[in-house]
């Protein structure tokens, strides 16, 4: 369907806003007793699935290894012959910014204080406890985040490149559906992107915003109500609108090149003035332990004690993840064409991991050291507590310690606004393009159309249930995508192979010296006609 | 099944070119095609310097003057330049890009041809043939343009209804007379367990009857199934055999069987008969990528 202002594939975009503007209504009418639905339907899924999610997730990662180390890790993203667009230096930041933004602003310092003071099996406060509380952040910001990603990417990548289809998901699927993928089943599949899609970026507005507020409030005291908040995400969205109408994709490059340099300027800072021997040396340990205990607590899933802090953290990560995978597999898929596989596995799993790592070791781990060091002398975990009790403030109670804390705080919050830009303008990018059947030049008015609904989403599920219906919204969305990607890796295997099995054909040899006598004579041929004229 | 309706075919400059032309007017004499793309692929290497430099000679870019050359052909088969014939000449020397430029124009059939010199058939057209997604004909010269008998493979696969349908579909056109075959073979995993071997091939018979029935009713087949006995031979000799028993003149087989392995372009037993010295025509269905 195709108008003045719209350019959409109907039997995905209509059934998309149907669903989403029901969720909304359903959500603004009922009012509070949504809110127990949220969380009791979160509890259900993450008590009763939340053992898929881990077995899963885990799944990938040795599905990746195992394309990358195999034989199909030679097939090159783009044919035999393609090379990369970006250097590789420039590919692994882009990757880094692309992945994580908002949550690792909100998640750096509050994650491993929270885990430090409430251990799901340890003595809070405790020496286990901290080294624990770094190895689980590693966990759910490490290569398990990376593998679910590469999967998404490494499909999109291998399906567009190498088999010419649109960059869409459904054309993943084309080895096990056939053309059935251009019918409803395709339909549903695109559908399912755009809901995980859009619920997992409403989660990272809705947390960005509630950090931004929470910032605002902690430096400037400013109100934090829920009503303010939602006037804040109108505030930004409206930004995000303004940028998507004047189709400054400049600004918005400019913007996300500037958000990563800001971010390694704090990132820098924090190392310099914090305790930067501790960094260091907490960096190795760090590394060391999560290599050491990767299988124990990747595989764990609170089967002897249950008290639900797997759901929080571990399973609602994982479907944070899964629902920004069609988001960030994406852009991934578009920035790796001319990479191999191999190159791809290793590219996409190791770097941005250890640039994640770096960064909690940075925030979280100095928060913890600076924790320790005030017990030490007072006794009192004050300072971890207050980081606790308030994960919106978190980074801010944290740059406190600092010198120039006024400045660091205001670039935090400058910073996180800055992201909430970023993400809805390109987010509204993919999901237009999922909607309208893998076009990237829609009009205008439709793009805007998807960045306000971001908008509003994020803004309903945080009046209608704040975090927890976040957060619901999230692990609803991911459960169904999960499955999804389960079957993407099947179609991937197979499609791989068989990219591989016309690899090995094309490289034998067949003499063409009869073919080269045949095509002297045709040319002597005209030689002598040349002549004779 | 997609009706014949657009057609590439695959020339190499030589005297099986003339031979592919005249055997496909036949066809097209009966079914009329919308369009008939000649396409041929610049194959060079290092035997080939001779040819690069005489090139140079010449006033004229190579594309355009092997487009003479196949056009001249045309007219000599055809008798008239045809607008619905279009010819793609492919100097980029990739033939993997050849093969996906072929297989984005959604031919209904690609046909190749193999010649009698080559014993166990054209390297070149096997080649194209596993690499390629469209469904394939490989011809070998001076094999007649008839087709009052066609031999369908079957091994009940998801190929085998394909296999059927290609057939009816061709049959209708050019009033041929399907024999659907089916080769027994005792699999190798019974050995040690069964004793009666006469009543496992009734059990097996039975079975593959079965399966053939339901096939007949989704198809609307009307032709019997013949089981072709295990003589202890490869399947494919079975079935090479089998067609010139029957005089037949075109065999039709799935590219896979039973198991389509992913790492396997092309079935085993297809993969021998497209290597055989089978003196016959024979048509490879795919199931597209």
């Amino acid at each position: 369907m195709k108008g003045k202002y719209y350019d959409i594939h109907g039997p995905v975009f209509i059934p998309s806003v149907i669903l989403v503007v029901l969720f909304m209504a359903v959500t603004m009418i009922v009012g509070d007793p949504m809110l127990e639905l949220f969380t009791s339907f979160k509890d259900f899924v993450t008590e009763k699935t939340g053992w898929i999610f881990i077995l899963t997730v885990n799944a990938f990662i040795i599905f990746c290894f195992y394309l990358g180390f195999s034989k199909y890790g030679n097939v090159r993203l783009g044919g035999k012959d393609a090379r990369p667009d970006f250097s590789t230096s420039a590919w692994f930041a882009m990757l880094f910014s692309a992945g994580m933004g908002i949550g690792l602003l909100f998640y750096g310092v509050a994650e491993p204080v929270s885990h430090y003071g409430r251990p799901p099996a340890a003595e809070p406060f405790s020496i286990d406890a901290a080294q624990h509380a770094m190895n689980y952040t590693f966990l759910h910001w490490g290569i398990h985040a990376w593998a679910i990603y590469a999967v998404v990417a490494l499909s999109l990548a291998f399906f567009a490149f190498n088999r010419n289809m649109p960059l869409t998901i459904r054309s993943v699927f084309y080895p096990l559906l056939g053309d059935r993928i251009h019918g409803w089943m395709g339909n549903v599949i695109d559908i399912f992107a755009v809901l995980a899609t859009l619920f997992g970026l409403a989660t990272s507005l809705g947390v960005g915003v509630r950090q931004v507020s929470g910032g605002l409030s902690h430096v400037f005291g400013f109100p934090n109500t829920g009503l303010y908040q939602v006037l804040l995400i109108a505030g930004i969205t409206g930004i995000a609108t303004i940028s998507v109408v004047s189709g400054v994709d400049k600004g918005v490059k400019i913007l996300s090149e500037w958000n990563v340099r800001i971010a390694a300027v704090l990132m820098f800072f924090v190392l310099l003035v914090g305790p930067t021997l501790f960094i260091f040396k907490s960096f190795v340990q760090n590394m060391g332990t999560y290599v050491n205990e990767l299988i124990e607590i990747s595989t764990w899933t609170e089967a002897f004690i249950n008290e639900g802090w797997q759901g929080d953290w571990t399973v609602f990560y994982w479907a944070w993840w899964i629902s920004w995978s069609p988001f960030v597999g994406m852009f991934i898929a578009r920035i790796s064409k001319g990479r191999t596989i191999r190159e791809f596995i290793l590219g996409v799993l190791l770097a941005p991991s250890l640039l994640t790592f770096f960064w909690m070791t940075t925030l979280g781990g100095s928060a913890i050291f600076l924790d320790m060091q005030q017990a030490a002398a007072t006794g009192s975990h004050e300072f971890a507590q207050a980081i606790i009790a308030d994960e919106t403030t978190a980074l801010f109670v944290f740059l406190e310690k600092f010198p120039f804390h006024l400045i660091g705080s205001v670039l935090g919050i400058l910073l996180v606004a800055s992201f909430f830009v970023t993400s809805a303008d390109s987010g509204s990018l993919v999901i237009d393009s999922i909607t309208s059947g893998g076009k990237l030049n829609t009009p205008i008015p439709q793009r805007v159309f998807w960045a306000t609904t971001e908008g509003a989403v994020a803004a309903i599920l945080l009046l209608g249930g704040g975090l927890t219906a976040l957060q619901t919204a999230t692990i609803t969305t991911g459960l169904p995508f999960l499955v999804i990607l389960t079957l993407m890796c099947y179609s991937l295997l197979k499609g791989v192979k068989k990219e591989h099995a016309r690899d090995s054909q094309l490289k034998q040899e067949v003499s063409q010296k009869s073919y080269t006598d045949r095509l002297t004579k045709v040319i002597l041929k005209q030689i002598d006609k040349d002549k004779k004229s | 099944m997609k009706a014949l309706t657009h057609i590439g075919i695959f020339l190499d400059l030589s005297e099986t070119d003339e031979f592919l032309l005249r055997y496909f007017k036949k066809l097209d004499d009966v079914f009329d095609f919308a369009s008939l793309t000649l396409v041929h692929f610049v194959a060079l290497d290092h035997h080939s310097t001779e040819a690069e430099m005489l090139q140079k000679q010449i006033h004229q870019p190579l594309e355009d003057l092997l487009e003479k050359e196949i056009q001249d052909l045309v007219v000599q088969v055809f008798g008239e330049k045809k607008s619905s014939i279009h010819i793609k000449i492919d100097t980029g020397g990739k033939l993997d890009q050849l093969v996906r430029w072929v297989d984005q124009q959604h031919f209904n059939l690609i046909v190749l041809g193999k010649k009698e010199e080559e014993n166990g058939g054209g390297a070149f057209s096997s080649k194209v043939i596993r690499i390629t997604d469209s469904e394939s004909l490989l011809v070998p010269e001076g094999s007649p343009a008839e087709f009052d008998k066609m031999v369908l493979a079957l091994d009940f696969s998801s190929y085998s209804d394909r296999v059927v349908q290609r057939g009816i579909n061709l049959s209708s056109r050019l009033s041929s007379e399907l024999k659907p075959i089916y080769a027994l073979q005792a699999g190798f995993q019974y050995f040690p367990y069964f004793r009666d071997e006469e009543a496992f091939q009734k059990e097996l018979k039975k079975k593959i009857l079965a399966k053939f029935l339901k096939l007949q009713k989704k198809t609307g087949l009307t032709s019997e199934l013949e089981m072709l006995p295990d003589a202890g031979n490869a399947i494919a000799k079975t079935i090479i055999e089998y067609t010139s028993q029957v005089d037949a003149n075109l065999l039709i087989v799935g590219n896979k069987g039973n198991s389509d392995e992913d790492d396997l372009l092309v079935g085993t037993v297809t993969d021998q008969l497209i290597n055989s010295d089978l003196s016959i025509p024979i048509l490879i269905v795919k199931k597209g990528y």
